[in-house]
């Protein structure tokens, strides 16, 4: 498989007036194009650095980072800058959309930036919208969408100018369990399309709907495991309105 | 990202907080509205001054005392107007006028007056339009004729019409005595603001009467207070004022008397205080700029705070340094320049309204209105450095994570 991600040898070390703490040690990982994955442990296990690592917003200390075979780590800021425009697209926990902007707004401004044209920009923001199934909401600002939907506007946002990889921190983790369903489903299916995801997350049942899981402790690769059979999203929403309707009518009888 | 996108952007940041921005940009708007109309207004009273001196002519040489305690046989009188023709061929024209107070009576009402006692070529020096009659002449002076020349505000005051030749006015002078004056001539009341002062109530009259028949009834004073002299050409004035103060003192027996002023030098001098006000006045406009211009950088500080963010979301995406710079950048220079545009607009307006109420016209010229919009999108750029810079030096990660 073709190599989007390779890492040797990385480390990372925060220094904090006197004190230094080395957040990754020693890491050595590859990701493929295509792959669904994702990344797990607790926190201070390293796994946010990792995540500000492979996408240029901050520096390694040691060792070397491949991003589709062109080396980061020289970088300076412009370049950097460059690169999260060109190939990395950001899904984050708190959404982070412009709140005065409208969702096609939202999701123009990665290009605005890459300096698209404005009606190619409409057209290509029109077209992220619809893959994320939101076409009839793009007039409206973040605080006229659910959680769900405000996640999948960010989604298309990171979808718009055709990244490398799309990297999402926690996606689900201010979602109730349906749309957070309904965000996996979503990935699961622009990764059935081609698009590279990275999913850190420290729910073992969502990093079970990835093709694989890597674990993090106190800065180190722990575990890399493949999954064999990872959870359908659109199966798992159904259990989960099945099982919420249940614990409804429950209460009802209980009245 | 483009000019138009940023452009875009900070109005659209500036409409957000629209009560904010209108409060920072009075600031800037006061304080290029006061530039624009100092600097009109300085050119208006130098164009004022410039006018006046003009009417006068640029040719004129005053002789004065040197000292204030002058002994009566060194005082200049009118004979020495004669010693002065005789010795100096370049002389044109010359005057001298003394100026008294006194009331003038008519029937039963009184008027606060300044008598004006004038030598014949008087006019020559001082620009007087007749609407009635005629002005006083050289035959008045001889035969110390009691005559008067009183202006059209005066006559419609107190004759209810200008058409009053041959009328009798009794002047009333400070010792007590009272004699009684012929109109020969009405004036032109003028149109500027310094005449409608002077039409107030409370204000004194202009009136001229003869030189003689004035020194006549004030207690027979000869003293002259200076004596004013034209000359052909204006190239020499110095040099023949310096001859004019030789042949007086030859005359006299005594050196180190009088002293010759001109015109120019005058019109210099005056130029020279109106300067130093209009740039003190300046100074202060400049201030209020600057203070205005603290405004911004403060307004600008608290947005960036605000919008810490903001700036982490658009750097993650892809944003630049030179993005964020260019776009706070923007919102400075917009504020600044359209509060600029606001300010020269008053500026014009009240030069406008100035200019009208001394009859002048506008003086806002259109290298003001230049300096003051390019000034203002300087200031823009200058105050917008300082926040734009900490703007785009924030660390993305933090500010993804900043609430």
């Amino acid at each position: 498989m073709e190599q989007i991600i390779s890492m040797s040898g990385l480390g990372k070390v925060y220094i904090n007036g006197r004190l230094q703490v080395e957040a990754l040690k020693n890491l050595t990982l590859s990701i493929g194009r295509g792959e669904l994955l994702s990344i797990m442990g607790p926190s201070g296990s390293g796994k946010s650095t990792l995540m500000n690592i492979i996408g240029c917003l901050d520096r390694l200390t040691t060792g070397s980072y491949m991003l589709d075979d062109v080396d980061i780590s020289g970088m300076n800021d412009n370049e950097l800058a460059r690169i999260r425009n060109r190939k990395i697209g950001f899904v984050f926990q708190s959404f982070n959309l412009l709140p005065k902007k409208t969702a096609l707004q939202n999701v123009e401004l990665p290009m605005i930036y890459a300096g698209t044209g404005k009606s190619h920009r409409r057209k290509k923001a029109v077209d992220a919208l619809e893959r994320v199934g939101l076409s009839d909401r793009m007039a409206h600002r973040p605080n006229e969408l659910s959680g769900g939907q405000k996640q999948r506007v960010a989604i298309a946002r990171a979808l718009v100018n055709n990244p490398s990889i799309v990297l999402a921190d926690e996606p689900t983790g201010n979602l109730d369990s349906v749309s957070g369903e309904e965000v996996m489903e979503v990935f699961q299916g622009l990764n059935k399309e081609g698009v590279t995801i990275l999913v850190v997350t420290h729910e073992r049942e969502i990093a079970e709907h990835t093709n694989r899981i890597i674990s993090f402790r106190d800065g180190y690769l722990i575990k890399d495991e493949t999954v064999d059979n990872p959870l359908d999203a659109i199966a798992e929403k159904k259990k989960r309105l099945e099982q919420s309707k249940a614990v409804i009518m429950e209460a009802g009888e209980n009245d | 990202m483009n000019f138009y996108e940023s452009l875009k952007q900070a109005l659209e940041s500036l409409k957000t907080n629209k009560l904010r921005s209108i409060l920072t940009m009075v600031g800037i708007i006061m304080g290029v509205f006061s530039v624009v109309t100092i600097m009109a207004l300085g050119s208006a009273a130098e164009s004022y001054i410039n006018v006046q001196f003009e009417k006068i002519g640029a040719n004129i040489i005053t002789i004065q005392y040197k000292s204030d305690a002058a002994e009566r046989k060194n005082w200049l009188v009118l004979e020495d107007m004669e010693t002065i023709v005789d010795g100096t061929p370049e002389v044109k024209n010359i005057a001298a006028f003394i100026q008294r107070g006194g009331d003038l009576r008519v029937e039963s009402k009184t008027k606060k007056a300044i008598v004006y006692g004038i030598s014949s070529q008087y006019k020559n020096f001082s620009p007087i339009e007749m609407a009635e009659g005629r002005f006083i002449n050289e035959f008045d002076i001889l035969s110390r004729s009691k005559v008067i020349i009183v202006d059209e505000n005066f006559a419609q005051k107190y004759f209810k019409r200008t058409d009053i030749i041959g009328r009798i006015i009794e002047l009333k002078v400070s010792s007590g005595s009272k004699i009684k004056v012929k109109v020969v001539g009405v004036m032109k009341g003028g149109d500027d603001l310094f005449s409608s002062i002077a039409n107030n109530e409370n204000f004194p009259t202009f009136v001229y009467m003869p030189i003689t028949t004035v020194q006549n009834i004030y207690y027979n004073y000869k003293k002259l207070p200076s004596i004013m002299v034209s000359v052909q050409q204006k190239e020499q004035l110095k040099e023949i004022g310096e001859r004019i103060v030789n042949v007086l003192e030859l005359h006299k027996g005594k050196g180190d008397l009088y002293v010759a002023r001109n015109s120019v030098e005058e019109q210099k001098i005056f130029s020279s205080v109106l300067g130093v006000i209009s740039a003190v006045l300046l100074v202060i406009a400049v201030i209020t700029l600057i203070v205005g211009g603290i405004g911004i950088v403060n307004i600008l500080l608290v947005s960036v705070t605000e919008r810490i963010r903001e700036i982490g979301i658009r750097k993650a995406l892809g944003a630049q340094k030179k993005d964020i710079v260019l776009q706070f950048i923007t919102e400075s220079v917009i504020m600044t320049a359209s509060s600029g545009l606001i300010g020269i607009l008053m500026g014009i307006g009240a030069g406008n309204i100035i200019a009208n109420q001394i009859k002048i016209p506008p003086m806002v010229e259109y290298k003001t209105i230049v300096l003051a919009f390019t000034g203002s999108i300087i200031l823009g750029l200058i105050f917008g450095v300082y926040p734009a810079k900490k703007a785009a030096d924030l660390d993305p990660i933090e500010s993804l994570r900043y609430e």
